[in-house]
């Protein structure tokens, strides 16, 4: 059980870069360096973190996902639009998300599956579909916003005072996708057929099955990170999670180049993407 | 050429000129020669991107680091516009840049054998972030007042644009069809190992495409940047997306060997139209994307029944796996 | 002499290929090469061709030694290879296909449609073939893609040509025209290396045949002076060893039975066959005869169109292999590599990725329980490995064929298939795996084995069925089957009286 907790000399020397990085851009910057900038910092880093952590299952089985960000705007206008325009309960309105997200995630699941198209270019179509749906329905202008404060709570609010409330989701969440991939017959057999479809195959996996609930995830992860980012931004416009997919789909692949140790490695990918999101507020 | 060989392409064609017809039927204004200017000026770059990405398509390969390309070159233009140089110089120069960024792609997909979308990944994100990094975001201003449209009116800079476009588009479909350099890049993608026996190594050619992409983006990037008296630091984004899913929707395979730049050009109207179509028929423009990626899935999908019965590809390359970084990243395995 | 290959001897992870073959061919002859599955006729000619390199020995053409020999190489002395597995452009026309092959011009030329037509036309005329030139390879038809192989080869003025089981898939009328191409070639000068394993063409087509056996060449013969009969002789005649330990096992009920299975797709017609509890069936027949394709389809990889199975009596409906596995069926498949086990991951996880159910727990996985598993069968096999965590591809082919056993026997099957359980593997795991195979079925396993190695089946099996052309043609018990029965059966007789 030990394997869980060694951190290997990779994760150290990233942990050192983000340290250096700190330390420069305090020094070069003008506020920078405080705690609550810090934070503040996660927060955009758990919503980039959520969907690099939902691509991962898809890379591992050789396909990739390159519609989250887009998803990730269809389910903030939905959830906006309905809770505003559609007078429902904003509880409603979430589970609507949530489920745009599954119903995204099925459409790349069958068409990968079913037709056995390549997952690039349908990913790429539906990139521009759900974005398109997204700034269609709000004519690209339209802002969601005047949401709930229990429900902003989960992107603004604080737990204890000091810790951003989605960091927690971000744990949850990277606890939940290491325990799929390293702990699971399901999460086994996804390495499965990353490395082999046919050897998969022929061991009695359902490949199909499992590529396709893969990309269930993935959709409905996007959609739970819409769902903090409105809470974050306290609004929804059709751009949210704009340019999300690249992020998310650099910190997965570049993260796998270096480490390979289990929860280490998710734990990686979130620190790629907290330093994505350094450059984000530095240099944006 | 038996027509039949074309399937995907008159698909394209035939889709294109159904929203021509309709558009004359409902919007005749859209075929005003200022709004085919604009569309032309608009989709100028798209296009010579799209021809160099049906090459690379076509080897099998992919770039997506050509939107970073891009906005590398475009900086370029601008500072060497800056830097004194006569204009007619900054075209060749960005040129030159642009190939020098392809080949970088070239050498690495080819030496590293990686597969080519982590190596252009890597790429995008390096080239966009250096970029960022040297110029902090400022645009590049105070050009000379020669550097927009060449020196030229405004129309006549527009005309060369369009003229130069499509003498590339021109040469580039003929040497694609009728040199033996042209004949080797569908060879290659079709099947590497009988290109080897015929003495075609995929590597060179490989990386010759790549450099001629990027010189054909470095191209696209000046014609573009002159269009305008400033030059952005941000430009290209999304550029890559638009050009992959041209030559899509124009029906080359992803998988390489099959594909023509006449169905590229079907791809980038047809995706290009769009958003004026739909501004000219009075329908909300917005809508513009959700359409182009339906075309997508549709062109996706019509491909998987027009695709000839593979009669001997027994073990037939799963396209599920085309894109396969894992395979070469995970040397541990644990439980 | 055209071409001579001395002493040619090759050999893949410790097995022997090929040893100390020799053999020549003269400019202007049919010579063929027959041979059992697995006696070193793909190899020879791989080496000839340039595709593989041989460890030792040397070739010769027209007397001068070829050094480095390669695929390129080859082509450049007039060398073609035709294998059953097409090797042309699918996405490109008939004529540029046969550009590829014929013309050696530098890039920058221009390509001259018009004279590639015209020559592509000549040359599917001299074939006989009526093949458009506009059409797409991918498109075409077997036979079709065979003429324009050859096309191409006489374009390229090849000197020899090798065809590797040319007839396999053609019609009487196609087999005739092919035969007329051949003799053309042959009277100019050719040289032609003939694989078959339709022993009654050798008369119509060779001029002489060499007999490899086990990778060692039997003989060269003259056609005249010999006979199918005496081939056969020759190409299986050896002891029968009899380390085999097979022993006597009360056979008990009907575990697996197959009634009319049929499938249009791959040629199956129906087959009957069924395989008792405690029984070892040995499947013979030739490649292509349909073997693995009945495998697959009790395996649920593939569907049978007519006919049904049945397992311990009660008619089943297997679609996938995870139903096959429910049922208690195991399939090692024979492309050990590719299918029988994964090559990157370690030897634990290969072992359970059959039976990850058993593996539940409440914390999701039971990593103790599996690298226990792992370990059991490591040391009941004696699988050499240096950890449980060791991946796959460092362990030889014998000691990987053991992993994919053990993933198999984990899942507790009562029905299992083997699909050429030692080809390939040293003599010493060979006798390992035997063994095992005899033990399961002791204990009470149906097996079904699928060799083409004859002394293994002759010496491990209860039951022989013979396939030929999709279907069973004959079952022999163990008691009265002799190599030459078997193999007659296999290239077509009817079942008969021993010879």
């Amino acid at each position: 059980m030990r394997r869980i907790y060694k951190i290997r000399r990779h994760e150290w020397v990233l942990l050192l870069v983000l340290v250096l990085e700190c330390a420069i851009f305090s020094v070069a910057g003008t506020n920078f360096l405080t705690t609550a900038n810090a934070f503040e910092i996660t927060r955009l880093g758990v919503e980039i973190g959520l969907i690099a952590l939902a691509l991962t299952p898809v890379i591992i089985t050789g396909g990739i996902d390159l519609s989250v960000g887009s998803m990730m705007g269809l389910a903030a206008v939905v959830l906006g639009g309905l809770w505003r325009d559609g007078q429902m309960s904003i509880a409603i309105a979430v589970c609507a998300a949530l489920l745009l997200g599954l119903a995204g995630g099925s459409l790349n699941g069958l068409l990968v599956t079913r037709l056995g198209l390549p997952p690039l270019i349908v990913t790429l179509g539906t990139f521009s579909l759900f974005r398109g749906i997204a700034e269609g329905l709000t004519r690209g202008i339209e802002n969601y916003s005047g949401f709930p404060s229990q429900f902003l709570f989960l992107g603004q609010g604080y737990a204890g005072g000091v810790i951003p409330a989605q960091l927690f989701i971000l744990v949850v969440a990277i606890g939940a996708f290491a325990w799929l991939l390293h702990r699971t017959a399901f999460g086994r057999s996804l390495y499965a057929i990353g490395y082999s479809s046919e050897g998969a195959r022929f061991a009695g996996i359902p490949v199909g099955r499992h590529v396709f609930i893969v990309y269930l995830l993935s959709g409905l992860a996007a959609s739970v990170s819409a769902i903090i980012y409105v809470a974050h931004l306290g609004q929804a416009k059709s751009d949210a999670g704009s340019g999300f997919e690249l992020m998310a789909l650099t910190a997965v692949v570049l993260a796998e180049r270096q480490s390979s140790a289990g929860v280490a490695q998710s734990l990686e990918r979130s620190w790629v993407c907290l330093r994505w999101s350094f450059f984000r507020m530095v240099c944006g | 050429m038996s027509l039949k060989r074309y399937k995907r392409e008159a698909s394209a064609l035939g889709a294109y000129l159904i929203l021509l017809l309709v558009m004359a039927l409902i919007a005749p204004a859209f075929f005003n020669p200022g709004n085919l200017r604009d569309l032309a000026m608009n989709n100028a770059a798209v296009m010579l991107i799209a021809i160099g990405m049906t090459l690379v398509i076509l080897t099998g390969e992919i770039d997506i680091s050509v939107g970073s390309q891009f906005a590398v070159c475009t900086v370029a233009a601008g500072w060497f516009a800056k830097a004194g140089m006569p204009v007619l110089l900054v075209l060749p120069l960005v040129i030159v840049t642009g190939s020098l960024l392809g080949g970088v792609g070239g050498a690495l997909v080819g030496r590293l054998r990686m597969p080519s979308i982590v190596v252009t990944l890597a790429l995008m994100v390096a080239w966009r972030d250096g970029l960022r990094w040297i110029t902090e975001g400022a645009w590049v201003q105070n050009l000379p007042a020669d550097f927009q449209w060449f020196g030229f009116e405004q129309s006549d800079g527009q005309f060369l644009i369009i003229a130069v476009t499509l003498i590339v588009l021109l040469v580039s479909a003929w040497a694609l069809q009728n040199l033996n350099a042209g004949r080797a890049i569908y060879a290659v993608g079709s099947d590497a190992e009988a290109a080897r026996l015929a003495g075609i190594e995929k590597r060179s050619v490989v990386f010759a495409v790549f450099v001629l992409m990027g010189a054909l983006v470095g191209l696209a990037a000046a014609l573009n940047a002159a269009r305008f008296s400033i030059v952005p630091s941000n430009g290209g984004m999304g550029l890559e997306l638009k050009a992959i899913a041209a030559v899509v929707v124009g029906g080359t395979a992803i998988t390489g060997g099959r594909g023509t730049l006449l169905g590229t050009v079907i791809g980038v109207a047809l995706l290009g139209t769009i958003g004026t179509a739909l501004t000219f028929a009075g329908i909300n423009p917005f809508w513009e994307k959700s359409i182009q990626g339906a075309i997508i899935l549709v062109a996706l999908m019509s491909e998987v029944a027009l695709r000839p019965f593979d009669r001997w590809r027994k073990n037939h390359v799963n396209p599920a796996n085309h894109v396969n970084p894992v395979k070469l990243f995970f040397t541990g395995f644990t439980g | 002499m055209l071409l001579r290959a001395i002493d040619i001897s090759k050999s893949y992870d410790g097995v022997d290929a090929l040893e100390s073959a020799t053999f020549e061919l003269r400019a202007g002859e049919v010579h063929a090469l027959v041979g059992e599955n697995g006696a070193g006729k793909t190899t020879l000619i791989k080496i000839i061709s340039g595709a593989v390199v041989a460890d030792g020995g040397s070739l010769e053409l027209d007397g001068v030694l070829i050094s480095e020999n390669s695929p390129g190489r080859a082509k450049s002395l007039g060398i073609t290879a035709i294998y059953q597995e097409p090797a042309l452009f699918a996405e490109l026309t008939v004529a540029e296909n046969i550009a590829f092959g014929v013309d050696n011009q530098s890039l920058w030329r221009r390509v001259d449609w018009t004279k590639r037509r015209h020559r592509a036309s000549e040359l599917l005329a001299e074939v006989g073939a009526r093949i458009d030139v506009d059409a797409e390879a991918g498109e075409l038809t077997m036979p079709q893609q065979q003429l324009v192989e050859i096309a191409r080869a006489i374009g390229a003025k090849s000197r020899i040509l090798i065809m590797d089981e040319p007839t396999a898939s053609l019609s009487r009328e196609e087999t005739e025209n092919l035969y007329r191409v051949i003799n053309k070639l042959r009277e100019q000068g050719v040289g032609i290396i003939y694989i078959t394993h339709r022993l009654e063409e050798l008369s119509v087509i060779a001029d002489r045949v060499t007999v490899l056996r086990d990778g060692q060449v039997v003989g060269t013969y003259e056609m005249a002076q010999t006979n199918r009969q005496e081939l056969i002789r020759l190409m299986v005649g050896r002891e029968l060893s009899t380390i085999f330990p097979k022993r006597k096992v009360e056979r008990g009920e009907v575990a697996l039975e197959l009634r009319g299975v049929s499938n249009r797709a791959t040629g199956l017609t129906n087959v009957d066959l069924s395989v008792h509890r405690g029984e070892i069936v040995g499947l013979a027949g030739l490649v292509g005869a349909g073997r693995t394709e009945l495998a697959r389809i009790i395996f649920g990889l593939d569907h049978a169109d007519g006919g049904e199975i049945r397992l311990h009596g009660k008619a089943v409906r297997i679609n996938t292999p995870a139903d096959a596995i429910n049922c208690g069926i195991a399939y090692v498949p024979e492309d050990r590599r590719r299918q029988g086990v994964i090559l990157q991951m370690p030897v634990s996880a290969n072992i359970t990725l059959a039976s990850l159910r058993q593996l539940k727990s409440l914390g999701g996985f039971d990593f103790q329980l599996e690298k226990q598993i792992a370990g059991d069968y490591v040391q009941r096999f004696a699988i050499k490995t240096p950890s449980v965590f060791s991946p796959v591809s460092t362990l030889s082919g014998g000691n990987q064929q053991k992993v994919a056993l053990s993933r198999w026997l984990a899942t507790k099957p009562s029905v299992l298939i083997l699909d050429e359980p030692t080809q390939g593997i040293d003599v010493g795991a060979k006798a390992e795996i035997h063994s095992l195979i005899g033990d399961l079925a002791s204990e009470g396993m149906a097996i079904l084995m699928i060799s083409s190695d004859l002394p293994e089946i002759l010496g491990m099996s209860d039951r022989i069925a013979v396939m030929h052309a999709g279907t069973i043609v004959g079952t022999v018990d163990r008691a009265d089957a002799t190599q030459q029965q078997i193999i007659a059966l296999a290239l077509g007789g009817r079942s008969q009286a021993a010879a």
